[in-house]
């Protein structure tokens, strides 16, 4: 189990299709039973089960991109019901699922796998040298 | 395939130093013992290639582990399955989950995922 960026979230970023600090970035909690993830295929939304999906967050605020190290606020979803999550999905959003390309996957983390109970759930970065990734 | 389809119809017999082969009593062939032997050997070999192929999904998988962690040995060399075992070996998820030797060089922080109780709307209510 590692935290691992999507193949083609590498490839967004050396192409030039995925800009972090100016895109739209928002997290997915996904619950693995209901998809298998496929870091070398997944490349868009659609790509992970619709019913994997738990609850979506707006968009990240506060982007950084010094040094390769991808930062930004500590995010908070409201109200969150649904399955038991064991990971966290960052991605690039386009409002369009099958455009919205994956960029990473976090599944070790602490406190996860988490079960959502009607509260706010907040994902809180690492606030060291790597912060969210370090490219 | 008739062969393999009538495979308990054949019988394998000596005769002082020749092998006969019958197929439903009736003899297919007759050969010197040296022959029979080369035979035996050819069909042998050509037996496991055929396995081989048949089994070619699997043997890809464990080349692929064992390529994964460095082993440094062949289960085959067979080019199509040992290209298909590199692809496996560098691209298949669960390998690049639970065997990760190959890492790739970008480095996670590890954050927190805090769920928080939910509100009591009675209380609010009140």
């Amino acid at each position: 189990m590692a935290n691992s960026l999507y193949d083609h979230g590498r490839e967004g970023f050396l192409d030039g299709s995925i800009d972090w600090d100016t895109d739209n970035i928002k997290l997915v909690f996904v619950d693995e039973a209901d998809d298998t993830i496929d870091l070398a295929l997944d490349e868009d939304l659609a790509d992970r089960a619709a019913a994997s999906r738990v609850d979506t967050s707006d968009n990240f605020t506060s982007k950084t991109v010094d040094a390769g190290v991808a930062d930004a606020a500590d995010v908070t979803v409201s109200t969150v019901t649904g399955d038991e999550f064991e990971s966290v999905d960052i991605y690039q959003d386009t409002g369009t699922e099958s455009t919205s390309r994956m960029i990473c996957n976090i599944d070790t983390a602490t406190g996860l796998p988490a079960t959502p109970n009607g509260g706010d759930i907040t994902v809180q970065w690492d606030s060291g040298a790597n912060k969210i990734f370090k490219l | 395939m008739v062969l393999a389809a009538r495979i308990k119809a054949l019988t394998v017999r000596v005769q002082g130093e020749r092998v006969l082969l019958l197929h439903d009593g009736r003899l297919v062939a007759d050969l010197p013992w040296k022959a029979a032997q080369a035979l035996a050997k050819a069909l042998a070999f050509q037996a496991n290639r055929a396995e081989e192929w048949a089994k070619a999904e699997r043997v890809a998988l464990d080349q692929a582990i064992l390529m994964r962690t460095g082993a440094p040995f062949g289960l085959t060399d067979d080019w199509a399955i040992l290209g298909e075992a590199r692809k496996l070996a560098a691209w298949d998820s669960r390998l690049r989950r639970y065997i990760p030797s190959i890492r790739s060089r970008e480095a996670f922080g590890r954050p927190a995922v805090i769920v928080e109780e939910a509100k009591d709307v009675r209380k609010e209510e009140d």
